[in-house]
């Protein structure tokens, strides 16, 4: 899934009002995507579920996978994804209880490198949420 | 909250700190950089104006920056 230009960010289209800063926001997002470290997936999964806690429009999964995040039923998920979904689930309203063990975690499993995609990557989901509603008021 | 840098400088004998650590991922930061010279430098509203929504914005999240 591209994390420019699809429906839940139709931010994207109001920055076209600004040419040089759409251009830039959209290069660093797909800066992020492209990341070798971690694998589609888990973007995927984790932009889903910080979607789902803005209350606004999932894309890219299975309605049961978006059944099972909306449960937090992570049980489910392979453990790589569980680790980065703990992480997504604390970033939008609770970014000071992610644990250094939790960070560790992530490290483990995708390297420094993944973990700092990883973390820019759940920041910027909740990012573009924001600037979701806030542009365009979509919040289901 | 964690009071201790839990990522390791990207550059030898640099102390962890945003940029360095962020260097682990070399398009992300530059791509990064890019978009925040953009914000910062262009635009109608004021540098001032973009700077007071920073620490307000800072503060409502405890953010140290």
């Amino acid at each position: 899934m591209s994390l420019i230009g699809i429906h839940s960010e139709s931010f994207i289209e109001a920055l076209a009002l600004r040419p040089a800063l759409h251009m830039k926001y959209t290069a660093f997002l797909a800066a992020i995507e492209s990341s070798d470290a971690v694998p589609e997936r888990v973007f995927t999964l984790c932009h889903a579920r910080i979607a789902q806690i803005h209350g606004q429009q999932v894309n890219g999964i299975s309605a049961d996978e978006s059944s099972m995040l909306r449960s937090q039923r992570l049980e489910a998920f392979d453990p790589s994804e569980q680790i980065a979904l703990i992480a997504a689930e604390k970033i939008p309203y609770q970014h000071h209880a992610i644990e250094d063990e939790e960070v560790e975690a992530i490290k483990l499993a995708f390297g420094d490198a993944g973990c700092v995609s990883l973390l820019t990557a759940l920041a910027f989901f909740d990012v573009s949420c924001r600037l979701n509603a806030t542009m365009t008021g979509e919040v289901s | 909250m964690s009071t201790t840098p839990r990522i390791g400088s990207a550059i030898p004998g640099a102390p962890a700190e945003f940029g360095t650590v962020m260097s682990h991922t070399p398009d992300i930061i530059a791509k990064f950089g890019d978009l925040y010279a953009e914000f910062w430098q262009q635009g109608l509203i004021s540098q001032e104006v973009k700077e007071m929504t920073r620490i307000r914005n800072a503060r409502i999240t405890d953010c140290g920056y």
